[in-house]
């Protein structure tokens, strides 16, 4: 039997990952539940972003939320325009696992 | 009760404010070394406890303040306060070590430095870890027992206003008021005579000035050089006759190339005229606006009694600065004296590069100027240092009033406003120099105060022999022709 050829969009870690998010919330987030919050790529899927953050990070993740962000109106003069959509992961890692990202 | 506790509670308050304002003493360990006639060299270890406080207190103050997205102001976490703003919390944290060590240095070590240390704010770093250590030279003032200003010996010359002097200052006055006439005889002492006078250097005219009427006396004295002898020379002369002198020109005259050149002066004399002084009639009495002779001598000796005071507050002076100074043998601060030094040096070489001086001719007169400039500098701040000295022991202090009374008086002097003689000498810094003018003035009068006087009699007056003119005997650089004229016969 023929191996199974791996076809669509293949993304790399660093191309899952855009950027942790440093917010107050997500701050918050990270003392109390241990859980990070980043920009992820709009077509990355769990399994892609709990891959992509144990290899970047060398951590274990334990769960993987994310939610697809709607792009906001925004208006300059006349013109009429919107900021693009994009994709937020919170990552809830084993307890005796840190990340540090100041 | 309940007004009791809120008092307690305002009393809390005021006391943790008075806490927080004043800052913690560092921990520092203080090296000084001297380095030579006053001069120190401080090194400074600034131990990591107290930079560790300071540092804290500095990121406390920035996360207060500091705007984060995605923060609200005052929730950003420290650590990211602390990497975001690196370079400035370092910066401050500098900024405050080194304030505030500079001053516990001060105020704990009796260092009296002139001035500012020299730090290089950019070549010190604060370490990641360990002590903080800098270093730096700074100029003291410089260390010398006092002389002892009290019971100075002080020659004061005094001088009793008789009715003679009464009489030669009246007769000066009424000359004021006196008709010149033409005269056909020859020219005595005393007369004067309009002359034109023509100044060569090498058969080469430099100079020449028109119509100046002068007062035949001893000497006549120009802006730039003085012409001994020409009473001797000028009398038994009538009009159309000439004369020829030489003199020299001064060494500190404004022309340079012309320094010390020796002069040839043709003086041609076109008229004698000789002063009908007036006498104190009636008529000429309500025209000075007095009543009568008895009053005009009466004013004529107030004014002469205000002279005699003034000389002798002037003599006095001078001999307390010369004696206060007399045994300060000690050694200036070099860098102070060398910096005052090159200000005066400065103005001359640019002077002489703008009279088109080659560099060897100003190489060579380098050094003369120097000695000259660094004797009177030595002078002045040794007199500075000591009254300033004395002024400490003394307890002297330079009130807001004296201040503005001596801006107001300088006011009057100038015919300005006092605001706006106050603000120049803010904006020019001067207002500095000026308190410490007064207080050394001040300084001076204590001395005074403390000292025994030997009456001596005063001098007489030196300036009877001697005749000025406003006018020089090089050209002028800016002054046209017409304001020489216009400036000539003026007696001293």
């Amino acid at each position: 039997m023929a191996a199974k050829v791996k076809t669509g969009l293949q993304l790399a870690p660093h191309q899952v990952i855009v950027r942790p998010l440093v917010t107050e919330k997500g701050t918050h987030q990270s003392e109390k539940h241990n859980a990070y919050s980043f920009e992820v790529h709009p077509q990355a899927t769990k399994l892609l972003i709990r891959a992509a953050v144990e290899e970047l990070w060398n951590v274990r993740v334990l769960d993987v939320r994310t939610q697809n962000r709607k792009g906001k109106p925004r208006r300059h003069k006349m013109s009429r325009g919107v900021t693009s959509d994009w994709k937020k992961a919170v990552v809830k890692l084993h307890p005796d696992d840190k990340m540090a990202f100041f | 009760m309940a007004d009791d506790q809120t008092t307690d509670d305002q009393t809390t308050v005021v006391a943790d404010e008075n806490e927080q304002s004043e800052p913690q003493k560092l921990k520092l360990n203080v090296e000084v070394s001297t380095i030579g006639p006053c001069r120190k060299h401080v090194r400074v270890t600034v131990a990591r406890e107290s930079l560790d406080d300071i540092e804290a207190e500095v990121s406390d103050r920035f996360a207060g303040e500091a705007q984060v997205p995605g923060f609200r102001v005052g929730h950003v976490p420290m650590a990211l306060i602390r990497k975001r703003f690196r370079k400035e919390l370092n910066e401050q944290v500098k900024q405050r070590v080194l304030m505030q060590s500079l001053e516990q240095l001060a105020e704990e070590n009796s260092l009296d430095p002139i001035n500012e240390p020299r730090l290089d704010l950019d070549a010190i770093d604060i370490p990641e870890d360990g002590d903080f250590e800098y270093e730096f030279d700074i100029e003291v003032r410089p260390e010398f027992s006092l002389p002892d200003y009290k019971g100075l010996k002080i020659e004061r010359p005094v001088k009793e206003i008789g009715d003679d002097d009464v009489d030669a200052h009246l007769a000066k006055y009424l000359e004021q008021f006196g008709q010149m006439t033409p005269v056909e005889e020859p020219a005595r002492a005393g007369d004067f005579v309009t002359l034109d006078i023509q100044f060569e250097h090498d058969g080469e005219v430099v100079n020449s000035l028109r119509e100046q009427t002068i007062r035949i006396r001893p000497t006549l004295r120009f802006a730039d050089g003085e012409l001994t002898g020409f009473d001797k020379l000028m009398v038994g002369a009538k009009a159309g006759d000439s004369r020829e002198a030489k003199l020299k020109v001064s060494i500190e005259a404004d022309s340079v190339p012309l320094r010390g050149a020796d002069i040839t002066a043709k003086l041609n004399v076109l008229d004698v005229k000789r002063l009908e002084t007036r006498e104190l009639t009636d008529d000429f009495l309500a025209r000075i606006g007095m009543n009568s002779e008895e009053e005009v001598r009466k004013l004529v000796r107030s004014s002469l009694e205000r002279q005699v005071k003034y000389t002798q507050r002037q003599s006095c002076r001078s001999q307390v600065l010369g004696q206060i100074t007399e045994s300060a043998d000690w050694e200036l601060p070099e860098e102070l004296v060398q910096r005052q030094v090159q200000n005066a040096m400065r103005r001359e070489i640019l002077e002489m590069q703008q009279a088109g001086f080659g560099s060897e001719e100003i190489l060579a007169r380098r050094n003369e100027l120097q000695q000259k400039s660094l004797t009177m500098t030595r002078r002045n701040l040794k007199e500075h240092f000591v009254l300033d000295r004395i002024a400490e022991a003394e307890n002297l202090a330079v009130s807001q009033d004296d201040l503005n009374s001596e801006i107001v008086l300088m006011a009057v002097q100038s015919g300005e406003n006092p605001r706006r003689v106050r603000s120049r000498l803010q904006k020019s810094g001067m207002i500095e120099n000026l308190e410490a003018q007064i207080r050394e003035r001040k300084a001076v009068d204590v001395i005074l105060e403390h000292a025994t006087f030997k009456d001596v009699p005063m001098p007489a007056p030196a300036g009877e022999d001697v005749v000025s003119v406003q006018a020089s005997i090089c050209p002028m650089p800016e002054a046209s022709e017409s304001e020489a004229e216009s400036d000539a016969g003026a007696e001293d």
